[in-house]
């Protein structure tokens, strides 16, 4: 014994009695009222604002950041997930009411919800997406609890070059999410890294690029460039549109899920749950493609197959169970490695690092209580999302229904108060004008702003890991390949650039061939 | 397709002529580089140069792709054009103008009455108006951000005209 041999026996004893005790702390750190209202304003939230075509997660989780910076670091945690998981739900309301999904990964809920709402059973249609969305965010949280911990263990033998690796994979996500052209979106990555840069060199302490501005010293201010780049190109690009005939809101109509229904369509939402789950898993694939692959795999699988399209209920249960089975599955990489599986969860890890947190497996070396809090705190959120669900069924048609006049300029003024309150400084306010323009540009352009956002939170990691690497190895670059876990991540990064080479090309060939 | 080329063109010599001018100027005169530094990658300009000039690449490639296809274009293509809403595009400059020009007015204004005014000005920019419901939210929502943040949270608001 005196060697520190222990038995397997004794070993996970060991771990048991750990992960009981990390339980027990978690517990009482977020067995409280203004967590359990933070998740259930979150959930309500998010709900609301993701049922309003053009306003996603995204945008939630920025506009509500800087209001999490006065909570505990728990509390404005969990509200952000709450949003998250809300806004994602919330995107099938108006998918089903008035034929236009309020996110991109409601998309696939149309296909059956609407011709549900113009047969009268919009309740319904609701209610089984409401169903569908809670059973897989539920199974989503558990796969979150029950392999974050192991791969954060796995990753707690990373040295500096492993994690430089680990940030070559992760920024090939900016791949993923750069839409119709590969080049626009390496773009905005390459000027969300320069932005990055700005700010006190952390290994020789010298200004890059402040010219003496002491407000720049510290890097660019997150929430402003955040709020700038997703929620006020939105407002501004508004402007610049047609304004277009909205549909007519469909009655709420028959709201009962009978038990036969739901029995029915179980195996598809548990299908679809775990589509989700391991597609959220692998960073940069998102809740849409979830949503159409759990979709065609329950139409491939179901006897109605011929229904599919024309108002089957187990069409939504299908699309909802796959876009929600994501959510607490791109928090697996974020927990676990401090890589961002999509741009909410990007903005969540700019969110940890607001609250002085570094996701990643030291967390849950100096922050276990705090991660076992947020994991209950995410599994209570499933619950809770069916509880304001439920409550905005009812608020379904008046919230698909507000005018664009006294939203957009809402929407606003939470960004220029959310931008301000942070530091108290109007320079913030200067910032987020600026990346207002620069997003607007972008979106005129056709430039993704995503990458910027994932490449900008990011780069200070990638550069901090590769400077530290080579100051390890003298300058020796042949460190960055020194073992196989940086082959490991190597390999992804260069299979995810050729395969994302490869898709660029399939599309530019059938462009030209449309 | 044709507008798409143009498009693709001054993005990619705007990107371009960022990247030269982060190279050329802002990287140089920006970052001071301490006299001893060991090996090149060690150097605070290192990644910064790095990304610089990977800009300058993509910029280039995304200018000559547009530009390729501008050269290839069809005559019959002109016709695809949609014709530009100067309107619209003059409400959406008006809507940055009136976001710039709230800056310095915060100050005087205090952020209360210069955020509803902003609301109010964005509110009156659409053709079809809910001034009257634009109004009421423009009075309550700063209002009930400074009860939260200034009288709940202890936050500094710039009180202007209701500083006295």
């Amino acid at each position: 014994m005196a060697s520190g041999w222990r038995s397997p026996s004794a070993s996970s004893a060991a771990e048991g009695a750990r992960v009981l005790e990390n339980l027990t702390v978690g517990f009482s750190q977020v067995a409280n009222l203004a967590n359990l209202a933070a998740i259930f304003g979150g959930v309500l939230v998010g709900t609301v604002v993701g049922a309003i075509p053009g306003l996603g997660a995204a945008i939630a989780v920025a506009l509500a950041l800087p209001f999490t910076f006065y909570m505990n670091p728990i509390t404005g945690i969990l509200l952000l997930v709450g949003l998250y998981k809300g806004a994602t739900y919330g995107g099938s309301i108006t998918a089903i009411l008035i034929n236009t999904p309020g996110t991109p990964a409601a998309a696939c809920t149309v296909l059956d919800g609407y011709p549900m709402a113009r047969r009268g059973e919009a309740g319904k249609a609701l209610n089984m997406a409401l169903y569908a969305s809670c059973i897989a965010d539920f199974v989503s949280n558990l796969a979150l609890i029950f392999f974050t911990g192991w791969i954060a263990s796995f990753a707690l033998r990373f040295g500096p070059p492993e994690f430089f690796t680990l940030m070559c994979f992760s920024v090939t996500i900016i791949a993923s999410v750069s839409g119709a052209s590969l080049i626009k979106g390496l773009i905005s990555g390459v000027f969300g890294l320069m932005l990055a840069t700005i700010g006190l060199d952390f290994a020789y302490t010298t200004e890059r690029m402040t010219f003496g501005s002491t407000e720049m010293m510290a890097g660019m201010p997150l929430i402003p460039v955040l709020i700038g780049l997703f929620a006020l190109p939105e407002v501004i690009s508004e402007f610049a549109k047609r304004p277009m005939v909205q549909e007519r809101v469909a009655d709420i109509g028959r709201s009962i899920v009978t038990r036969a229904e739901l029995l029915r369509c179980l195996p598809t939402i548990v299908r679809g749950s775990l589509i989700g789950v391991i597609i959220g898993a692998i960073p940069g694939t998102g809740a849409a493609p979830a949503a159409f692959i759990s979709y065609s795999e329950a139409k491939r699988a179901s006897k109605n197959r011929d229904n599919f399209g024309k108002g089957e209920i187990e069409g939504i249960a299908a699309a909802e169970s796959g876009n929600n089975g994501v959510c607490g599955a791109t928090m697996i990489p974020l927990l676990s490695l401090g890589v961002p599986g999509d741009v909410v969860t990007a903005i969540m890890l700019g969110a940890f690092m607001v609250h002085g947190l570094q996701p990643g497996p030291l967390l849950f070396e100096s922050n276990a209580g705090t991660v076992y809090a947020i994991y209950l705190g995410i599994l209570a959120s499933s619950i809770l999302l069916f509880v304001a669900g439920k409550l905005c069924i009812r608020l379904a048609a008046p919230i698909a229904d507000i005018h664009p006049s006294v939203l957009h300029p809402a929407i606003v003024a939470f960004c220029v108060i959310g931008a301000f309150v942070v530091n108290g400084a109007v320079f913030d306010l200067l910032i987020m004008s600026i990346m207002g323009v620069v997003g607007f540009a972008m979106l005129r352009l056709e430039i993704p702003p995503a990458p910027f956002l994932i490449a900008f939170v990011l780069g200070p990691l990638f550069e901090e890991n590769l400077r530290r690497a080579l100051l390890i190895s003298k300058g020796d670059p042949a460190i960055l390949w020194r073992g196989p876990i940086c082959w490991f991540f190597l390999a992804l990064t260069v299979l995810s650039i050729v395969l994302a080479v490869y898709r660029a090309r399939q599309d530019i060939r059938r462009h030209l061939s449309d | 397709m044709a507008t798409g080329a143009i498009r693709d063109t001054a993005a990619g010599l705007v990107t371009a002529a960022a990247a030269i001018f982060c190279i050329v100027w802002l990287i140089p005169v920006g970052i001071k580089v301490p006299p001893r530094v060991p090996f090149a990658a060690a150097s605070p300009d290192f990644f910064p140069r790095f990304v610089a000039w990977l800009t300058l690449a993509l910029g280039v490639a995304l200018a000559w792709g547009g530009a390729r296809r501008l050269l290839r274009r069809r005559p019959s293509e002109h016709a695809d054009r949609v014709p530009a809403d100067h309107r619209r595009t003059i409400r959406a400059a008006i809507a940055i103008a009136a976001i710039f020009l709230y800056l310095p007015l915060i100050e005087p204004l205090g952020l209360v009455a210069a955020t509803g005014l902003l609301m109010l000005v964005l509110a009156a920019l659409y053709e079809e108006r809910r001034l009257v419901v634009g109004a009421v939210l423009a009075l309550l929502l700063p209002y009930a951000n400074f009860l939260l943040f200034y009288h709940g949270l202890g936050v500094a608001f710039p009180l202007g005209i209701f500083g006295g």
